[in-house]
């Protein structure tokens, strides 16, 4: 059994552009979050792994600060790369 | 967490029951700011009872049989504090009222009563309804919206969604970003309209992107000469119980409408049916039968004999319960991990997430107390007591 409280893909989630980071309600009334960096990283490896790894080296995360529950971001790393062109941000080296 | 959500600011997470709002405390403040109460309409009864709550991700709407709408927390476009009931309780008639009468001119909001609300995660929906069929009922949206779930334009200041004439009833439902409308028509007919997320499919077939996001109210399925229908919604799924046929479409969530499609099931005998936001629980003949995710204790009483539920209802992530055998008992079970199953005995670090496997009792009443139906938010739990 998966230990995310469920799997969530990027386009469902929601990108505040003041704090770069992508956000998702949580069922205690706060919301997941995950830097947009963090992501983008998480994403690379994903991708360098060809798309698979151990659930416990999965880093594509998003926490809630109100509680224990966690969710898997998922989706293609382009998506992530699509946000930073959008804002105008610099996508990490 | 603060709870301002609840009506109670500026405390943390409570695994005990606290008193948020006397609504005898509210009958003589309506009663002495000479509000008017809409109590002169059809079938609408002119008690202070509480006739709905519910919960956005950090919002409250409370409404009242008789029309009067109060809400706590983030209540965005329709918060007025001038209209402050209590530390925590703000009275919302009077703020919606000015808001219809800035576009609809000519409206005698006396022929009008809230008659049903809905929230989703940051936005709340109500119905103005008329029981005079020459004129229009409407629901109106207010809040922000990530996902289409206003219904409308952000920007605009014509809050009405959907209006129409002849109308006998509309019942709201909503969750996260998706909600629908269920609208009786005096004819007979039923419609049900959907707006917001569809990410899953649960409003419509998805054939391309542009299908995952519904701006605006559309209609989904209508029923002729059938209004023996309940919609339930989760959020990325929607059951829609027809009771006439002995019929449920589940749409959306794949999981949830497959494992419900592999059992022969009958809504014949179906006392109780609630979702919360990953599962959906049928409570029939004393059994409960839930579908979808059981990852934190919500499907632990699947197929197990319990008492016949007097009142049965879902939180986000819990069930909250009252059996007929123990009606001054109120119990929980699912996730509990902000007190809202009540207190935690096991032990936290094998159960970090304190999941309850088993009804926990949340409350008993004292005295002459009477539990009159109980609510559940986001890791929240409301008890009506008289």
């Amino acid at each position: 059994m998966s230990s995310f409280y469920d799997e969530i893909e990027i386009d469902d989630m929601n990108f505040d552009e003041a704090t770069k980071t992508f956000t998702y309600p949580c069922p205690c009334g706060d919301r997941f979050e995950i830097y947009i960096d963090d992501l983008y990283y998480a994403l690379s490896d994903l991708e360098e792994a060809g798309g698979e790894l151990p659930a416990d080296e999965l880093s594509n995360i998003a926490i809630c600060p109100s509680c224990s529950l966690q969710i898997l971001c998922i989706g293609e790393l382009q998506d992530v790369i699509d946000i930073y062109e959008k804002i105008g941000m610099e996508i990490p080296k | 967490m603060e709870m301002v959500n609840l009506g109670i600011p500026d405390l943390e997470d409570r695994d005990h029951c606290i008193q948020t709002l006397s609504l005898h405390d509210i009958t003589n403040k309506i009663n002495n700011l000479n509000i008017p109460v809409l109590t002169d309409i059809d079938n609408f009864s002119s008690g202070f009872d509480i006739r709905d709550i519910k919960c956005g991700g950090n919002h409250t709407l409370i409404l009242l049989e008789n029309g009067i709408l109060l809400g706590a927390g983030d209540l965005q476009e329709i918060r007025n504090d001038s209209y402050k009931i209590n530390d925590g309780w703000i009275l919302l008639n009077q703020e919606i009222y000015t808001k219809v009468k800035d576009k609809y001119n000519n409206i005698d909001l006396a022929n009008y009563c809230i008659s049903s609300i809905s929230t989703c995660w940051d936005c709340s929906f109500i119905t103005l309804i008329s029981k005079n069929p020459s004129l229009y009922s409407f629901v109106l949206s207010f809040g922000n919206q990530s996902k289409g779930e206003l219904g409308r334009k952000q920007e605009t200041k014509d809050y009405t969604i959907f209006k129409s004439l002849n109308i006998k009833s509309i019942q709201l439902h909503s969750c996260l970003y998706t909600s629908v409308m269920q609208v009786a028509y005096n004819s007979g007919d039923m419609e049900i309209h959907g707006w917001g997320s569809n990410n899953k499919g649960q409003l419509m077939e998805i054939k391309s992107k542009s299908d995952k996001q519904i701006d605006t109210p559309r209609l989904l399925h209508k029923f002729i000469q059938n209004q023996h229908i309940k919609c339930h919604i989760g959020k990325d799924f929607l059951v829609i119980c027809d009771y006439k046929n002995d019929s449920v479409i589940t749409t959306g969530n794949k999981k949830i409408a497959d494992s419900f499609d592999d059992v022969n099931f009958s809504l014949q005998d179906v006392d109780h049916v609630d979702t919360m936001w990953s599962s959906v629980h049928y409570n029939k003949n004393g059994i409960i039968l839930g579908f979808g995710n059981g990852q934190l204790g919500q499907l632990c009483m699947n197929n197990k004999s319990l008492p016949q539920a007097k009142f049965l209802k879902c939180g986000s992530e819990h069930m909250i319960y009252v059996s007929k055998e123990e009606p001054h008992v109120v119990k929980s079970w699912g996730w509990g991990e902000h007190g809202n199953c009540g207190v935690f005995t096991g032990d936290r670090e094998i159960n970090k997430q304190l999941v309850f496997y088993e009804p926990n009792i949340i409350y008993e009443t004292e005295n002459e107390e009477e539990i009159i139906d109980i609510y559940g938010g986001c890791a929240t739990t409301f008890i009506l007591i008289s």
